[in-house]
Parts: C-alpha cells; structure tokens; sequence
C-alpha cells in the first residue's frame, strides 16, 4: 500500500508543486488548503506525514499542529512545518507544539523527497 | 400614706380566687368523665348500628338478587325475549301486574339485545334506548348504586347465549331503606373499598367516605362495617359530633352556669357582711372628724350596729365626755412661753414688765422677779426710740407706748452686767377687739453669734477681694502671653495650610504625570489642576509654535479667551513671561503697560502668567486670569511658580510620550509592510524555482510539463505586477507619480479593461451598462485603465464562480462628473473593516480573504490614481451580499490648487 503524505497550504500551486514530485515516488499525496479542511482529512485519511504550512488563513500551522499532537488518535503523525526562511518563523514554537521537523521555503523538490524519506525512515527506493 | 384596703375588697380577694379554682376543678373533673363516658357510648352504638345495617343490606341485596335472577330465568321473560308473539301477549300484561319483594316502587325493565325495551312494570318509553347501557351488560351480573339509586341488572340467558336483560331500579328514598340507612339520629352510606361513595343518605356524608375508617375529623364519627357476601362494599354510619356530643355541650353549659351563679352568691354575701360591719364604722369616723372640726366636745356618735362596733361607739361617747371636763389652763400658755427659745416680754400699758419668759431671762442674765414691775427701759434702752428702719421716728422724745410702731427690726437689749446683746425684736400691741390698749408683746431673738458670722464674712469677703484683684492682674498678664502664642501658632499653621495646598497641587500633576494618555490629555489635565489651584476665573497654556516663537494657544480652561490666537513674544503680559522665563503678576492687570485690550473687556483684573520649563528650556506660559483684582496673593504666587515648573515636566514628559507611540506606530507598519512584501513575494519565487527544478530534474508527461509552466508563467506575471504595484506605491509616497489628463472617451476604456480582464477568467460573468449619452471625461488614460484593472480583478478575486460582475457608469451632470461602480456578489466586507481598507497592505486578516492571492496594495493604489484625478472613492458592502466600489472622474477640467498637474 501507498504511504499517504499530505500538504496542508493555502497557496495551490505550492500544492502542486508537492503533489507532483511526491505522487510518481510511491507516495499518495492528499491536499488540503486550510486548518481545519487538514484536520476534517486527517480523521479520514489517516496520512503518515503532514507538510504544515505555518502561515495559513483560518488556523495557523501551529494551532493545526498542537491539535493533531493532542489527540492520541493522531500524535503518531509525524508532522513538518513547512515555512519561509524570512517569514516569522518560531523554531521554539514548533517545538512546544510537537512539529517533528521544519523545511523551509524556497525548496528543491528533490530535497523535500529526500526530507519525506528521512522524515518516515524509508530507504533509498 | 395609701389608706389600706377595706374590709369587703380584702376579704373578696382572699375568699374569691380559692372558691374559683375548686369550681373550675370541679367543672373540669365532671366534664373530662363525661366525654369519656360518653365517647365510649358513641362509638359503641355507631358500630352496633353500622354492623347492623350492613347486615340489612346484606340481607336486601341477596333478596333482591335471589327475585331479580328468579325473574330472568323465569319462561315467560326468556321466551319474550325470543318471541314477539310473546311479548305482546304474555309479557306486558305479567311486568304490569309483577309483584315484587322489598320496598315498593321498583322499577323494572327487560331490554332486548338490541338494547330496546320491551317491557317495564312502569310508564318508560318502549324501544327507546337506555343512556347507560352499553354492550358488558348483556353479559354479566351487575349490582350498581349511586346517588341516584339502587341497579340490580341481570342478563337473560337463552341456549347459552345473551337475549336480552333484566332491570330493577329502586330511587335513593327506597334505596335508603334496603340499605338500612333510613335513622333519623345517624347518617349512613354505602362506600366501595376505595373510599368512593356510591350511595349516601345525606350529601354531606360524602366527606366522610373520604375520611380514615376510624377517625373522628372534619367534625364527624364514624364506624364502618363489612357487608357480608358483598365484598367491597362497606356500610359507614356517622353522626356529626355536635349531635353525638351534645349531652357533654349541654352538661358543660349547666356547670358553667352554675359556678357563674355560684361566685355571683359568693360575691354578694361577702358584699352584705362587710356593710353590717363598715356603716356604723363610717359614721364613728364622720362624727370624729366633726368634733376636731367643731371642737364640740358635746356631740355624741349613735349606738348601733352589732356588739363590737356598739362597744366601739360608746367608749368614744364616753371619752368625749371626759374631755369636755377638762378645761384649757394658764399652765397651756404658759408651758408655750417656757418652751420657747426667743424671748417674750409682756407689757403693761404704763409700759412696766408684765410677764417674762425663761428664755428672755437666760439671755439677759435676771432672775424672772427681777424683772416683772420694772420699766421695760431697763432692758431696752432706746425701746421708745427704736424703730424700724424704714419709718424712722424723729421725735425723739419720749412716747407713749400706743404711739410705738409695731413691726420688727435690730436692736440691742441691755444684760443685767450692762452688756449689749444685739437682738432682732418685734413687737405688738394686744387688744381686746374694742381699740382697749392692754399693753405690748415684745419677742426678740438674740443675734449675736449672726452679728459675729456676719462680721467675720465681711473680713472674709474683703480678703477675697483683694486676692481676686491680685489674681486678675495675674491672669491678664498671662492672657496677653497666650494670644501672642495663639497668634504665633494660627501664622505657622496658615503657612503648612499654604504649604500642603501647594504639595496637594504638586502631587495631583504628578499623579497626571502618572497617568496613561499623550501630550493633548495631560496638557488639558494638568491645565485644569491648575484651574482648581489657582481659583481664578480662567487658564490659558500658550505654546510656541514649531518654526517661529509665536505663541499659540494649546490647553485652556475656565473663560474662554480665543484672542489673540497667537502671541509674539513680549506682547502681552503671557509673550513677556515667556521671554523673560520668570512669572509675571499683574494684580491691576487694566492699567499695565503690556495688558491687551480684549482681555480687559472681558472683565480680568488680574493675571499672572508662568513661564513653563524643563530641563533649563523654556516650553511655554500658562495664564491665569481672574476678575477680581488683587487675587494672586503672596502664597498664591508662589504656588503658581512652584506648579509652572512641575507642569514643565509634566509637558515635556507627554510630549515624548506621543513621540514615542508615533514612531511605534511607524515602526509596526513597516515591520508588517515588510513582512506582508516578502511572503507575498517568496510564494511565487517557491512555485517558480520548484516547479523549474522539477522540470529539469525528471522525465514528465506533457501534460504535467505543460501545467509546470503556465504555473511558472503565471506566478512571474504575479511577481511582476507585485514588483509594479510596489513601485507605484514609493512612486505615490514620494511625489512623483505624474498625470497626463485628457478628455476621454469612458465607454472605449471601460469595454477594454472589461474585456482584458475578462480572457483573464472564463468562469465570470460581466454585465456592463455605460449610457450612450456618457460624456468624455477629463483622466490619464494608463492610469484609468489601470484603475479599472485593479477593480476588476478585485471583483472577480472575492465573487463566487460565476458570480456576475456589474459595471455601471452614471453621468452625474449637476456635478459635473461620471461615477462607475463596480459590483461582485461575494462574501462582502463587514462595516469594522471598512477603515483602512484603502491603505497600503489594507487587506483584511488572512483568515477572511482565505486562498486570495493580492499584495494588498490594490486598492490603495485605486485611492491614490483616482484622487490624483480629481476623482473621489467610496463603497457600499454587506457581509455575504457582496461589495460596491464605487469612484468618481470630473467631466471637466479643475483648476488645481495642489501641484500634480502638468
């Protein structure tokens, strides 16, 4: 079975841009566009990974975050909080919320595989 | 003293409240054993009667049942029931001549199946329905009593089957009597085994169904009983307590009576022995007190009345008697002269010694014989010449002892050693009622030791004296020291009066100073802390302006003054204040040399003004004006200046304060300015260079190729007219945007922005509605469109898919402009965020414009193009209605006053 790796951004072409490069590498990738579309999906779809945006309308990463890593049912989730260096980004805050890891914006496509393979301790495919 | 009590209250009192209460326990003992006795009685009887008539009912019943079921199966019923031959013929005439056990007047019917009647011993409506049958009845047995009487209702069997029935109907009056409950003294009922009663012999008796078996409430008895072979029913006999006790009402009435008689005799008696005793009593009691009136000793008291008081009578009779033989003597008068203490001394007419007292002689030293027969001048020297005071006799010479004045005064009698004892004397003259002159009476009293007291209270009162006055002068001298200490103190305390005003005004500016608020509202505080202080008419804080030194008028309080607006300095007292940088006072201000005429109409007499200062600078002038002149005293003066140099403080500290929270402001904006510019334009360089790299990193479909570039395309057009928008914004900021007006025509340009935005989006609709009669109007051409452009993406940016666009133009002719307003239906702005929504990065939150993309700079853009045309912008929202924006462009040229033009 496909491993699932979500993108929670409110920006679609960055969205895509995940969605392209995850889904020909054995990844099912799911996309939400806001907070709380991420956390209705989440219930559902049960994805291993979650790329986080911080900065999003509605509910910002941070909250998404705290939320996933509060519900026992969902803690498991690894999570990486996807940000621009230049934007406020608060390191210490991702880490109080329980963030498993942070990537920052502008990204290579193909670094941010290597970060999911990393992230969810595959191997070299 | 309070006369004792009489014979007939006292005896009352002691033999009444002992006879009352041996009544009242008799009373109570009589009545307490017959309730008892009485109650048994009662209830024995109640049940007696209440078994029996619940055997008579019993009895009836059964009989009643026995007759009616004896008649149901009899043939001729049950054939009549079948047969209407048989009815007609046998039936009618058998019910009409039926005979009946029990009391008269029952009233039978049959009923057939179809519930008709079709026989009845009484005048009943044949086949006419019966109200309270219903389909059971046919069926079974049924005994049924209510007030309305008694129903024994039978069905008549045939082969097994229901044909019909039998009905027996007594009215209450016979019911009454089946149930036994036709008694006179006791009510009955007949009740089911849930307390309802079905048949009462008296209406009132229902409350007593409802009562506990055995209880005697709600004014009632009651003894219940079983009727035996009809189970659930139970016969109540009751009779109303006031019935059933009604010997205990009446024996307790008697008794009442009775003792109320009793006390009555009792009362009466004692009242007719005291009589026999007290009459002859009162009448001994009358006649004494005559006597002592009277002095009749010849009156005698009546002898009457029983044995003591007769024995009482005569003894005073006898006791009169003796006394009347008992005369007054000389030894009485005598014994009154002895037992005197002041001196009497009689007087012949011829004016010798007549009679002497003991006392007289005690004082004077005589013996009694000594005296008698001689001249009363021997012991009074000047008895002629002595007089009272008030009349003093001027004779002198001698006088006859009628011609001496009566009355008393001081004098002095002569002792047997020649001593003069001072006495206070007084004489009369005895008569014998027919102007017979029969000598003089004179009594003195010795008033030595007086005289001796009153001498020694004299010294005593002149020693006083003297040492009052030493004592006055003593006390004056230190009066004076003690108000120039007063005086001393009311200075000192004045001056810490003065002083804790002072620090009073001091630490209410301080307290302002503390105080949230910038320069406006502490200047204004502090002015009117000044006011309170000062208790002038007015105060004015003059500052100096920012590039000349006139002063202006910041803060004022109490008489308006708005004149002059501006001071230069050195004119007037405030400018002269300022100048010199010391307060200025002028108590007569209408005479001084720099007074300004206004400020005198208005009726000030008074000013002083304070130079303001911090930290050496002088910052401004605070006025104070008041109508009366004189008003700035010494103390006022200087807390006046004391304050100026706090206020200083106070303004210098506000000042900053403002400076500060104005370059906070700056900052935040540009700290979120820089924050909104980057992300939105590091969003579009993440999608360009990662879908760049993907491109270049992998073999993808042609499709996928072809989506990584127009996404690639399109975020570089983003990044683009990100890079414009910012541009235009520093190019406003800074001046420098110029417009090229010209008259142009509307409709051309708008067709042209409606139709490039709308290749830009496929799922809009556009409805443009510009008249033809639309005149030119006098723009810039670019930026118009641009204008135009800003709108219409904004309009299609926040509609929902497909939501129409409406672009409308509205020649406004007697404004000599066109107004366009451009209109979506999308979410709307709600009316808070309405500010600011023209200002650079004025999007509302991220969380409400959710997956919008816009720098933000839109509309602020829109504002600044149109106002530079002369052009004004506004628009009209409605949460979840959608927005109006609407802006405005001149149909004419204007002559511009600023510097833009070209």
């Amino acid at each position: 079975m496909l491993k699932k790796v979500m993108v929670v951004d409110d920006e679609a072409d960055i969205r895509r841009l995940v969605e392209l490069t995850l889904q020909d590498n054995r990844y099912e990738v799911l996309v939400a566009k806001d907070g709380e579309e991420a956390l209705a999906m989440v219930q559902k779809e049960q994805p291993q990974l979650i790329f986080l945006d911080v900065m999003m309308p509605k509910k910002d990463g941070y909250e998404v975050c705290q939320q996933l890593k509060t519900d026992p049912a969902t803690a498991w989730i690894k999570i990486v909080m996807l940000t621009a260096k230049a934007q406020e980004f608060d390191r210490r805050r991702a880490m109080e919320v329980g963030a498993d890891d942070y990537f920052t914006k502008p990204f290579s496509p193909i670094v941010l595989l290597d970060k999911v393979e990393e992230v969810l301790g595959d191997g070299v495919s | 003293m309070k006369r004792p009590m009489g014979i007939f209250p006292s005896t009352l009192l002691r033999v009444l409240p002992i006879a009352v209460l041996l009544l009242i326990g008799i009373w109570y003992g009589a009545t307490l054993f017959a309730q008892v006795t009485i109650r048994k009685e009662v209830n024995e009887r109640l049940s007696a009667e209440a078994t029996h008539k619940a055997d008579v009912t019993a009895r009836n019943l059964e009989t009643l049942l026995e007759a009616t079921r004896a008649l149901a199966a009899n043939d001729l019923v049950v054939n009549g029931v079948i047969d209407t031959q048989e009815r007609d013929t046998y039936l009618k005439p058998f019910f009409r001549s039926l005979r009946f056990p029990g009391p008269p007047n029952a009233q039978i019917t049959m009923i057939d199946y179809q519930g008709r009647i079709i026989a009845s011993n009484w005048r009943g409506s044949v086949n006419s329905s019966i109200p309270w049958m219903n389909s059971a009845m046919f069926e079974r047995e049924m005994v049924h009593l209510s007030d309305a009487g008694l129903r024994i209702h039978l069905p008549i069997m045939y082969s097994g089957l229901s044909e019909g029935s039998v009905t027996l109907e007594y009215g209450p009056q016979e019911t009454a009597e089946i149930m036994g409950l036709t008694s006179e003294v006791t009510v009955g009922a007949v009740i089911e085994d849930t307390g309802r009663v079905l048949f009462s012999s008296n209406p009132e008796v229902a409350q007593v169904g409802a009562m506990d078996p055995g209880s005697d409430i709600a004014g009632w008895v009651q003894r219940r009983a079983l009727v035996p072979g009809f189970p659930g029913l139970t016969v109540i006999s009751a009779q109303r307590e006031g019935a059933a006790f009604g010997p205990v009402r009446a024996m307790n009435r008697f008794l009442l009576m009775a003792m109320a008689a009793d006390v009555l005799a009792l009362v009466v008696g004692i009242s007719l022995t005291a009589r026999l005793v007290t009459t002859p009593i009162s009448v001994l009691a009358g006649k004494v007190r005559e006597i002592r009136v009277t002095e009749d000793l010849k009156t005698r008291v009546p002898v009457a009345g029983p044995g003591e008081v007769r024995d009482l009578a005569t003894a005073f009779n006898n006791m009169a008697g003796e006394l009347l033989t008992t005369t007054v003597s000389k030894d009485y008068v005598d014994s009154i002269l002895n037992s005197m203490t002041e001196c009497v001394v009689v007087v012949s007419p011829e004016g010798t010694i007549q009679t002497v007292n003991p006392a007289a002689c005690r004082l004077l030293g005589y013996l009694e014989h000594e005296l008698l027969g001689h001249p009363l001048g021997r012991i009074w020297p000047d008895a002629v010449a002595a007089q009272p005071s008030s009349s003093p006799n001027d004779n002198g010479s001698k006088t006859r002892p009628e011609e001496l004045t009566t009355g008393s005064w001081e004098t002095t009698y002569l002792s047997k050693e020649g001593r003069a004892i001072p006495v206070l004397s007084s004489r009369s003259y005895i008569s014998d009622g027919h102007s017979q002159n029969l000598g003089m009476v004179c009594v003195a009293q010795d008033i030595s030791e007086l005289k001796r007291v009153e001498e020694e209270l004299r010294r005593h009162r002149d020693h006083l004296e003297d040492l009052v006055l030493d004592r006055t002068k003593e006390l004056t001298a230190t009066n004076q020291l003690l108000s120039e200490e007063v005086s001393e103190r009311s200075r000192v305390e004045e001056a810490l009066t003065h002083r804790n005003h002072e620090l009073e005004a001091l630490f209410n500016i301080a307290s302002i100073l503390a105080q949230p608020g910038g320069f406006e509202l502490k200047s204004a505080r502090g002015i009117h802390e000044v006011s309170r202080v000062a208790e002038g008419d007015g105060v004015i804080l003059r500052l100096p302006g920012q590039e000349d030194r006139s002063l202006s008028i910041s803060a004022a309080s109490g008489i308006a003054i708005d004149r002059p607006q501006t001071l230069h300095p050195s004119q007037d007292i405030a400018g002269a204040a300022f100048e010199l940088g010391s307060p200025i006072v002028a108590n007569d201000y209408a005479t001084h040399p720099l007074a300004d005429p206004y400020t005198v109409a208005l009726g000030i007499a008074s000013l002083m003004s304070v130079p303001i200062k911090a930290d050496g600078r002088t910052l401004g002038v605070v006025t104070v004006l008041s109508k009366e002149a004189g008003h700035f005293s010494v103390n006022r003066i200087s807390l006046l200046t004391a304050i100026g140099d706090q206020l200083g403080m106070l303004l210098e500290n506000a000042r900053l304060h403002d400076e500060i929270t104005v370059r906070e402001e700056l900052e935040r904006r540009m700290n979120t300015f820089i924050s909104l510019a980057s992300h939105e334009l590091r969003t579009p360089m993440t999608t360009i260079m990662g879908f760049a790299e993907l491109l270049g990193s992998r073999q993808l479909p042609d499709a996928t190729r072809r989506e990584s570039l127009e996404v690639i395309v399109r975020n570089t057009q983003r990044l683009a007219s990100l890079v414009d928008d910012l541009l235009n914004v520093s190019r406003i900021q800074s001046g420098q945007l110029a417009v090229d007006l010209g008259s142009l025509p509307l409709s051309e340009i708008i067709e042209e922005e409606v139709s490039a935005t709308r290749t830009k989006t496929e799922i809009h609709q556009f409805l443009v509605d510009i008249p033809r009669d639309t005149p030119a109007v006098i723009a810039d051409r670019d930026k118009l469109a641009q204008i135009m452009t800003n709108l219409l993406d904004n309009a299609v940016k926040y509609s929902p898919k497909g939501g129409p666009i409406s672009v409308r133009a509205e020649y406004q002719e007697d404004r000599q402009r066109v107004v366009m307003s451009i209109r979506d239906r999308g979410m709307g702005i709600a009316p808070e965020h309405l500010d600011g929504l023209f200002t650079t990065f004025g999007r509302i939150q991220r969380t409400e414009t959710e997956g919008i993309g816009g720098s933000g700079l839109g509309l602020y853009l829109v504002k600044e193009l149109v106002t530079l045309q002369h052009g004004e912008v506004w628009l009209e929202s409605e949460l979840d209605q959608g927005s109006t924006f609407f802006f405005s462009i001149p149909t004419e040229y204007i002559e511009n006053v600023g510097n833009s033009e070209t």
